[in-house]
């Protein structure tokens, strides 16, 4: 079940097309990651997600219906761009966003009060927003977006500007909105913990999609044959032993101990590739490089086949 | 409709709690009760009894002034040897001036008209020379009249003033009393009102606007209401805001100067009386209307007054009050959205404010003839119409153009609004980016 659809949504500004033709689903109780380079047209999808701006044609659909305003409520947003009103106080402010959202007075209050506690900024409240530090600002933020527990959570670049204490916190939230049954879309252009967070990707280029579905799904899809090899021995004789069949990719020393990468060729299986460099060399170790969403989100963006990355950059 | 009204409310109490507002709020009435006291204040002060030293060798022409003494400027003679002793000694003396009046013979009033000098130590009030100037020039008249053998009473007779009344006459033949002097007061009072009102809210909501785009906040009010929304709860709010600080400053205003009243003593210093010690300056004025003129007059303002067509000045006042603002609103809320600070929004300000100059500085010639084509297209057009139809609302234009202009006025504020609805929407979530007219004209067409 698809708790939000979005079906051949294009988005034409006078000269630019933001979005052509683009269309995702993201699964109920899944984190959806948005990817692509800046400017892809990830926040115009999302603006549209949340009713900011209208697409040119396609349609969003909301829990199977057709998105209209009454969906705002199921839906929080905490956008690339955020800030607060500077001159008003912390508690105030967050109720009036709350109040926007459909809370009423009391129930933001309490939620509030929760949220405060959990996050320690309570002593803030009465605060304004202009004495506020700027990690305590993104954690009032942050309790504004969830505060009204809806249904769907979207995050527009996260992590940008937070301090990587606030990073790991906002991180760990996330993941435990997911827990309890919250679906998220989350957008971003750094890669870092996108593995680590997301169920499903989609991956956005110059205002297509290009690529989407599930992340161990693609990052096997993309795998092409390459494997790693950590011995001991000759790099001439290990070179020779794979004289047909096999490519070597790259190779690497460190501390006396060789590693290859190994792109195989033809019909030949791993265990083929063991047998022939056995009788060579003392293999200390031995898997399949499956390409990280980094290196797919590069390769597909650049053009550049995967591998022949330095293996310290991998998972 | 309940999302708009909680807009209204912080935009409301967000403005009405701020030092800024408190402030200006008393510190208005304040100011305008210091206006209409202060004048009475100082003709307290002015109260201090001036002595002038008169040095009049031919003894012409004391006597007369002798005779025209008042409370307030007394005359003692001197001796023409004392004016050094008395110019070194002001203080001692208690001297306020040496009036120092030549030689000269009875038939002969070249000397007096031109070599007659007042001298003091500090400058001297214009009202004190003009009186003694009255004085004198009167005394001169006089004795010029007697000498060719006139008499003064029958040339004071043929000094008559017309005092004419003007009236009008509408369909039903029911005659009104009119007084254009009073028309053109409240006329400029209602226009200038209307004038600040609108360009002070107008830049107040300009200025929330761009704070909430600086401040980044706006992406994450428009993911819970409509651009539209937002913008109308601010318009709205800030008119509020404008409307309680007006009624607050009436409200002051009227308690101060009553009490100021009531503290200073109404009988004497009430400012008619004021108005009247003025006037009493030049008692020996021939064209100075007498007292009964000023009663006369006075009447007859008050019956103009009362012909004022009020309900309808006062109707109209808070139709183009409302409209007028929600229109320029609108205008400044779209330069807020679109522009990225102060500095640039400068560019666009100068062009919508344009008109409202305008009509500003044509309210003097729409007075002259209040009626005319001028005055007509101005009270119709409905950048203008606000101020210009206010300024002839006191003179009663005929029903019609008045309807004309309100219809124009409000179907000119909703496509107003509907155009910088468009052209906020999207200016509010482009950032760093200069905007141009050209870019205006663009965003209008894009899709919601």
């Amino acid at each position: 079940m698809n708790l939000l659809e979005a079906t051949n949504i294009t988005k034409r500004y006078h000269n630019h097309t933001a979005l052509n033709n683009v269309s995702i689903a993201v699964p109920t109780g899944t984190v959806y990651g948005l990817l692509g380079p800046n400017g892809a047209g990830k926040t115009s999808l999302i603006r549209i997600i949340n009713q900011i701006t209208g697409p040119d044609s396609g349609e969003v659909k909301f829990n199977g219906v057709h998105l209209s305003p009454k969906h705002v409520e199921l839906i929080g947003y905490m956008p690339e761009e955020r800030g607060l009103y500077r001159k008003m106080a912390v508690g105030e402010q967050a109720l009036y966003l709350a109040r926007l959202k459909g809370l009423s007075r009391q129930e933001a209050q309490k939620r509030l009060k929760y949220w405060f506690e959990k996050m320690e900024i309570m002593p803030w409240w009465k605060k304004k927003v202009e004495e506020l530090s700027k990690g305590m600002a993104q954690k009032v933020q942050f309790v504004i977006t969830v505060l009204h527990e809806p249904p769907l959570l979207i995050f527009d670049e996260p992590f940008s500007g937070f301090d990587p204490v606030n990073a790991e916190l906002v991180k760990n939230e996330i993941l435990e909105l997911k827990k309890k049954g919250s679906t998220i879309i989350f957008s971003t252009h750094r890669m870092e913990s996108v593995e680590e967070m997301c169920d499903h990707i989609a991956l956005i280029n110059k205002s297509e999609k290009i690529l989407d579905g599930q992340v161990k799904e693609i990052r096997h899809r993309f795998k092409n044959n390459l494997y790693e090899v950590d011995f001991e021995g000759n790099w001439i004789s290990f070179s020779n032993a794979l004289w047909a069949g096999y490519e070597l990719v790259s190779k690497h020393e460190e501390d006396g101990i060789n590693r290859a990468q190994v792109r195989l060729l033809g019909a030949n299986t791993p265990n083929d590739l063991l047998n022939a460099v056995l009788p060579v060399c003392k293999v200390h170790g031995f898997k399949e490089l499956i390409p990280t969403v980094n290196e797919i989100f590069i390769s597909l963006v650049t053009g550049q086949p995967i591998g022949g990355i330095p293996t310290e950059n991998q998972a | 409709m309940g999302k708009i009204s909680l807009i209204i409310q912080r935009e409301y109490i967000t403005r009405v709690r701020k030092p800024a507002f408190i402030i200006m709020t008393i510190l208005g009435p304040l100011l305008f009760g210091a206006i209409t006291v202060l004048p009475i204040l100082l003709a307290q002060v002015s109260d201090e009894v001036r002595t002038i030293a008169v040095s009049d060798p031919s003894m012409l022409y004391y006597s007369a002034l002798k005779e025209k003494e008042t409370d307030k400027i007394k005359f003692v003679h001197i001796e023409p040897s004392g004016i050094n002793s008395a110019l070194q000694n002001f203080e001692t003396n208690n001297f306020y001036a040496v009036l120092d009046i030549p030689i000269t013979t009875q038939g002969d009033f070249n000397q007096v008209k031109n070599y007659t000098r007042l001298i003091s130590s500090k400058s001297i009030g214009l009202g004190v020379r003009s009186y003694i100037e009255n004085v004198l020039t009167e005394e001169i008249r006089s004795r010029e009249l007697e000498t060719s053998g006139i008499d003064k009473k029958l040339v004071d007779k043929t000094l008559q003033r017309v005092n004419i009344k003007s009236v009008e006459i509408d369909d039903t033949g029911k005659q009104k009393e009119k007084s254009a002097e009073l028309n053109m007061a409240i006329g400029i009072l209602l226009g200038v009102l209307i004038y600040f009102f609108i360009f002070m809210y107008g830049n107040m909501i300009m200025r929330g606007v761009m704070e909430e785009k600086t401040s980044r906040i706006v992406e994450v009010i428009v993911s819970s209401v409509k651009p539209f929304q937002l913008m109308l709860g601010k318009i709205i709010g800030v008119g509020l805001v404008g409307l309680t600080q007006f009624v607050l400053w009436v409200v002051l205003s009227a308690t101060i100067a009553t009490a100021a009243q009531t503290m200073v003593g109404t009988d004497k210093y009430d400012s008619q009386n004021v108005a009247k010690e003025i006037s009493s300056q030049q008692p020996t004025d021939p064209m100075q209307k007498d007292n009964a003129d000023v009663s006369l007059e006075r009447g007859q303002a008050l019956n103009a007054i009362m012909e004022l067509p009020f309900g309808k000045i006062v109707f109209s006042f808070i139709v183009y009050f409302i409209l007028g603002y929600l229109l320029y609103g609108a205008m400044f809320a779209a330069i807020g959205g679109a522009v990225d600070n102060e500095t640039d929004s400068q560019q666009f300000i100068l062009p919508i404010t344009l008109p409202m100059i305008f009509g500003f500085v044509m309210m003097q010639f729409v007075l002259n003839n209040p009626d005319g084509p001028v005055a007509f297209w101005l009270s119709i057009i409905p950048l203008t119409s606000p101020i210009i139809m206010m300024v002839r609302m006191p003179f009663d234009p005929p029903m019609w153009q008045i309807a004309l202009s309100m219809v124009s006025l409000a179907v000119t504020f909703v496509f107003v609004t509907w155009l910088a609805g468009r052209i906020y929407r999207t200016g509010i979530l482009m950032y760093g980016k200069k905007t141009s007219w050209r870019e205006l004209g663009k965003w209008l067409f894009y899709k919601g």
